[in-house]
């Protein structure tokens, strides 16, 4: 296994030593007769996602004790802590496992967060009344007892690898029952140590371009010639040297300047691709983009933060800021957690959504987290192709999910609205989107809640967790291919328990005016962290020996860079700081005092004393040389593309019911339900409606304030496939459909608000990229749309991320290897405005005799469209967005409803209108009957056409027959059309000619839509 | 006077803001306090009439739901929290406090010192976390006083451990016959039902018990997650006038103002 030995030399360098010692152990398992939930799920899962015949699966949790504690207490916290009494029994330093033909026990590998090993640790000291040594720990894993009659040793080795354990964080052993009795087996105990001194290198940089390019591959700093040649240079300027001197230091760099080097320069901070000169052709036009960023986010959110004045702070804090009401500001930001969610993906997704909660914490004077979204964009989770991805795509969207669900539901957090699309270039690499959004009080002591300032003077503290050696290059890694290089360091498991005491901690310290400044430790960590908020005041020490270390033995540059998770910034007075510390000890979370701003213009830190970095702020976030790149669009018809020629549907019913059970346009609730959505009682739409609660709306809505009814309404846009024939149009399209979802549940243009996410294939030039200026025009292409959709809808992009590598190299079942890239994605998280709650719809039909009315108007767009792909083809006519007619549509629209006339109202999206149609129906629970001659089209005849165009700017509305005159009067300037009505049984009709097209029953089309992932 | 209320929170406890809210519009003064103030001694459980243990994942639910917030109660603050129970106040536990009231034996507290564990809440037989609305039936004869004068109440659970097994089946018996039982889930006609209307698969379809007082009751389901009508998942298409669970937070402070 070459991918095995690789991690084994990453942890033979990095001195890391298993130590093997006789610890005790503590087995937990149900008692006979009880039902064992969590063995019976892993075997519904080892037979039918591996296909292997089990009779039976249990579980027995295992605490390994490496701590000096008798008899007496081991079996008073066996008793006491770790089992439950009425269910379950346990042993202490005997075997518990019986009656079972194979046992697998899985563990962690050294280094990895144990979180429940580590609240044991807390719980015995706590009901022990005993100190526990900083070396002394509690270890955890688990045993799964296998039977089957047929089962073999491959059987169980695939059970281990595919299903239960993964090799990048876990170790385990597998036994059979007989030699199980003979030699008791362990797993090695997870201990780090690191038996050396640490130690501060200094490396030469006065060396040739092959040598620089070394040195940059070697310590994985991701630079490339041209920004190692300008580091050179820094480093031999004189008057450098001569200020190095006078700290001790010389001409040489220390490790840790490199490594700074490696992350603020990185792609995943510096976003060089978004900030690159571009030279972009299209046919005989040519021009030149300094920055995308620049010419088109930074230039339209500006100028609507001019003249929108509920727009308070973007783009340039840890999430974008606009006003909530008079007291309070919202925060909002979407980050995506890609890599290593494509290794690990629970402890990528856990990570992702812990992290990007630290984002509206650490905006303004910090925030208190009030939604979160997800974004999964994997493989068909039911693919069964050539290509043999390290992690099938269902066992990746499962951990994901999982990752989010314990992330979110742990942290107090509702994860109120998400998105899941699939599509087989995400095998290499999912497109993980996690947001989070907070509330700020206007005012923080007097001073504006968006503001936040770090002066000369203040400490530097850092709060929440410790420092280990998880979680070390981040930030260059997730700028890398998936399969060039992830090493075991890079993974980490999100603590949200910890996260959230400290959350609960900083709220109240926030009240108290207790902090002047405070940001998140994400990428780059301390590196990165103490180096933004230092620009405030133009520079810090830091005191790295100060910093708690999970375990001694760091090197110092490790101690700065280390991205290890819980961990915020913060700039205290300190005059404040004892009553700082003091809150903390009550919340029981650690906060320790690590250096103090200044403004000397240097980024200097220490190590007992010895300099660790001495570095100009200037130049270490302004010195990062500019990429050139090139960038080349061809239309569509350049690159082959038509509309096919299609013989018509000839069973309408069965066609509708395939469509409804396609995996992106199919239910999803079992996703929906594992996340807890209504936590903190602020729930008002809640993300599935309908009769039987059970389909989704087109937004949801929360109330954050218990005293008003204002409200906020929350959904997103995306779809990756019209970009296959024109990003400038996905853009566009995934920008109308984010607003469209919130004008249908009752927001209004007045204040929509957006976050902007690329996940783009890499559009960097190489041997293996042929078509990198193509792809680097799609780029172009999708933000000019960005640009000027955002303009005209009058809808900021407040904040954003780009994730510029969604590339990677899958196995072929032959051996061979393929590169795997996604398609150009793109998604846009919405926030709306709702000024009273209450005037909210929702899409169900409501009541019998009902009108329905379609809105907007039906085109030849099918291209890119459900339909096609479902006849296999992708076609040219890519659906367009008319923003002016849109506007005059949606600001009518939103009256309709603000009035209280509108029963239901569902917009068009994916599958056209017949998906729609059911949807609403369905959800309801009545029939409709539905005249397809009076839909408004531009000369489309055919009915497949009518049905499944994936036209935008369209809706679908129920009103009471009385409303109608008011309803009219209301949309009068508008396109639209009374096109039938509610039923008072159960039938699903639409007619064209006065002939049947459609004729089901609803709850046959329900199934349909729910069928596809019922066993999931 | 209004009734003081004790909101505990810290430590993962998740759904603090909301309980305080529901008491508030109950009439109580309730106040949130952290487990480390009652440890230490800043706050005094006896200075409050009533406690509340809210809904949340206390410790990550590491190790067991509820498991290590119940030892810290029982090893930290045994003699406060009991003599609380002897002056007769009132307590509430809410999914995650529940959990903790069942693991600490106070409920259904059969012992003499309520603190002998007869019951457990565990992993639902789903095997998963699952948030969805669910109908309660209140059992007329229980002496509950949190659920007077309610007959159903539609309310949601969001757990993953919440299915109620007993120690054996006489304390089965003792739950039943004695009226401990409080609420039990049902499908929408109120008749017992299978998954999804008995989501955990709880025996007897039990939601919620009381003590032999009716004083101490605890809930899976979250009253504080429908304080108002528009927390109903279909408040847009059904007549909802007003939030069920506020009821439950209003009947104890009744009570207690009532002496």
């Amino acid at each position: 296994m070459k991918y095995n030995k690789k991690i084994a030399r990453e942890i033979k360098v990095r001195k890391i030593i298993f130590f093997i010692i006789m610890p005790h152990r503590i087995e937990v398992g149900f008692k006979e007769g009880i039902r064992d939930a969590a063995g019976e799920r892993v075997k519904k899962r080892i037979i039918e996602d591996l296909n292997i015949p089990v009779e039976n699966a249990k579980t027995i949790n295992v605490y390994t004790i490496d701590a000096d504690l008798s008899k007496e207490q081991l079996s008073f916290l066996g008793e006491n802590l770790f089992s439950d009494p009425i269910i379950q029994e346990f042993s202490i330093d005997k075997r518990l496992a019986r009656d079972f033909d194979w046992l697998i026990e899985v563990g962690f590998k050294p280094g990895v967060t144990d979180n429940i090993g580590k609240t044991a640790k807390e719980a015995v000291k706590d009901i022990l009344k005993i100190e526990v040594g900083k070396d002394e720990a509690i270890y955890t894993s688990r045993q799964f007892l296998v039977s089957g009659e047929k089962l073999t040793n491959q059987d169980l080795e695939r059970i281990s690898r595919d299903l239960l354990a993964n090799e990048l964080i876990q170790q385990w052993f597998i036994t059979d029952y007989k030699s199980f009795l003979k030699k008791g087996e362990n797993l090695p105990l997870p201990k780090v140590k690191i038996p050396r001194q640490p130690t501060i290198a200094l490396v030469d940089l006065n060396v040739s371009d092959e040598d620089l390019l070394k040195i940059s591959q070697e310590r994985k700093l991701a630079l490339n010639l041209q920004e190692m040649q300008v580091i050179q240079d820094y480093f031999a300027r004189s008057e450098v040297i001569k200020e190095r001197q006078k700290v001790g230091l010389d001409r040489r760099a220390t490790d840790a300047e490199l490594e700074v080097f490696g992350q603020t320069w990185s792609e995943h901070c510096k976003h060089k691709i978004f900030n690159a000169k571009i030279n972009y052709k299209n046919k005989n036009e040519e021009i030149e983009i300094d920055s995308l960023f620049k010419t088109y986010i930074k230039s339209s959110t500006k100028q609507l933060e001019k003249e929108l004045d509920w727009v308070v702070s973007t783009l340039w804090d840890n999430s974008g800021v606009v006003r909530f009401n008079n007291d309070w500001l919202l925060a909002v930001k979407c980050e995506t957690h890609n890599s290593p969610s494509n290794e690990e993906p629970y402890g990528g997704a856990i990570t992702g959504i812990v992290g990007v909660y630290r984002d509206p914490m650490g905006t303004g004077k910090g925030g208190k987290l009030i939604y979160g979204t997800y974004g999964f964009c994997t493989g068909n989770p039911f693919y069964n192709g050539n290509l043999k991805p390290k992690l099938h795509p269902k066992r990746l969207l499962e951990g994901i999910r999982k990752g989010v669900e314990d992330g979110g539901n742990k942290h107090g957090v509702p994860t109120v609205y998400g998105i899941t699309f699939f599509d087989d270039g995400y095998m290499a690499k999912p497109a993980i989107y996690v947001l989070a959004s907070g509330l700020i009080p206007a005012k923080v002591n007097g001073e504006p809640g968006f503001q936040k300032k770090a002066e000369p003077g203040n400490l530097v503290v850092m709060v929440g967790g410790k420092v280990g050696i998880d979680g070390i290059h981040g930030a260059t890694e997730s700028s890398m291919e998936a399969g060039e290089w992830i090493s075991a360091s890079h993974v980490q498991i999100g603590d949200p328990f910890t996260q959230k005491k400290m959350h609960d901690f900083l709220i109240e310290a926030r009240d108290l005016g207790l902090y002047k400044c405070i940001t998140d430790n994400g990428a780059g960590g301390l590196s990165s962290s103490v180096g933004e908020m230092a620009q405030f005041s133009n520079g810090f020490e830091l005191w790295l020996d100060k910093i708690p270390l999970k375990y001694s033995g760091l090197d110092p540059w490790q101690i700065l860079v280390s991205e290890s998770q819980e961990r915020m910034t913060l700039a205290v007075l300190p005059e404040k700081i004892d009553k700082f510390l003091e809150l903390a000890k009550k919340h029981d979370v650690e906060a320790t005092i690590i250096g103090r701003f200044t403004s000397s213009g240097k980024f200097y830190s220490t190590y007992n004393g010895k300099t660790v970095t001495y570095l100009d702020m200037d130049f270490v976030h302004h010195g990062v040389p500019q990429m050139r790149l090139e960038a080349e669009w061809l239309s569509p018809k350049e690159r082959g593309f038509s509309e096919p020629e299609l013989e018509e549907i000839s069973d309408h019913n069965s066609f509708l019911k395939e469509m409804l059970a396609r995996l992106n346009i199919c239910s999803k609730e079992y996703i929906v339900r594992q996340f807890d959505h209504e936590v903190q009682g602020t729930s008002v739409v809640k993300h599935l409606v309908g009769r039987d609660s059970d389909v989704y709306s087109d937004a949801v809505v929360i109330k954050p304030l218990y005293d008003s009814y204002k409200g906020i309404t929350i959904a997103a846009g995306i779809n990756p496939k019209y970009g296959q024939i024109d990003t400038y149009w996905m853009t566009a399209l995934s920008i109308e459909e984010a607003i469209r979802r919130i004008i249908a549940v009752g927001g209004s243009l007045k204040q929509i608000v957006l976050n902007d996410n690329f996940c783009w294939p890499s559009p960097l030039p190489s041997k293996n990229n042929p078509d990198a200026k193509y792809k680097l025009a799609q780029l172009v292409r999708a933000n000019q749309a960005l640009y000027d959709f955002t303009l005209a809808f009058k809808t900021p992009c407040i904040s954003g991320k780009d994730s510029m590598s969604m590339d990677g190299t899958i196995k072929k079942s032959g051996g061979s290897e393929v590169r795997n890239s996604a398609l150009p994605t793109i998604q846009f998280s919405a926030a709306g405005e709702i000024d009273d709650v209450r005037k909210c719809v929702t899409m169900d039909v409501k009541k019998p005799r009902g009108l329905v009315y379609i809105l907007g108007i039906t085109r030849d767009e099918l291209g890119g469209s459900e339909y096609y792909e479902m006849r296999g083809k992708i076609g040219l006519n890519v659906p367009k967005v008319d923003a002016k007619t849109a506007i005059k549509l949606y600001t009518a629209l939103s009256e309709a409803i603000k009035e209280g006339i509108v029963d239901s109202c569902h917009g068009v999206y994916k599958g056209g209108l017949a998906v729609a149609l059911a949807q609403i129906s369905f959800a309801g629970g009545y029939g409709l009957e539905i005249d397809l001659d009076k839909i408004p089209t531009e000369n489309l005849k055919r009915i497949d056409k009518i049905l499944y165009s994936e036209s935008p700017s369209r809706f679908l509305i129920t009103i009471s027959p009385e409303n109608k005159g008011r309803f009219e009067k209301i949309l009068k300037e508008n396109i639209f059309k009374e096109i039938g009505k509610v039923r008072d049984d159960e039938e699903f009709l639409i007619v064209a000619k006065r002939k049947p097209i459609v004729q089901e029953d609803i709850y046959k089309l329900k199934e349909a839509w729910q069928k596809t992932f019922k066993d999931f | 006077m209004n009734p003081k209320v004790l909101i505990l929170y810290g430590y993962g406890i998740n759904c603090d803001n909301e309980t305080q809210y529901g008491f508030e519009l109950a009439g109580a003064i309730a106040e949130k306090v952290h487990l480390n103030q009652l440890i230490n001694g800043d706050k005094r459980l006896k200075d409050y009439q009533l406690l509340a243990i809210p809904g949340g994942f206390s410790f990550g639910d590491d190790i067991g739901a509820g498991k290590v917030l119940a030892t810290k109660i029982k090893y930290n603050l045994a003699e406060e929290f009991s003599e609380f129970i002897k002056k007769g106040k009132l307590i509430i536990g809410i999914c995650n406090g529940f959990q903790v009231l069942v693991k600490l034996g106070t409920l259904p507290g059969f012992n003499r010192n309520c603190d002998k564990q007869e019951v457990t809440l565990t992993f639902n037989d789903s095997g998963r976390f699952e948030d969805r609305w669910v109908y309660l039936k209140v059992n007329k004869k229980s002496p509950c006083i949190w659920t007077r004068g309610i007959k159903t109440i539609y309310l949601p659970v969001r757990h993953s451990e919440g299915k109620c097994v007993s120690r054996n089946s006489m304390i089965r018996e003792r739950l039943k016959e004695g009226n401990k039982i409080v609420a039990q889930y049902v499908d929408n006609k109120g008749n017992l039902a299978g998954y999804p209307w008995n989501p955990n698969g709880s025996e007897l379809n039990i939601a919620g018990i009381c003590d032999e007082t009716g004083r101490i009751f605890g809930l899976m389901p979250h009253p504080e997650a429908f304080l108002y009508p528009q927390n109903h998942p279909r408040w847009t298409r059904e007549e909802v006038k007003n939030g069920e669970g506020l009821k439950i937070f209003k009947n104890a402070i009744e009570f207690v103002r009532n002496g």
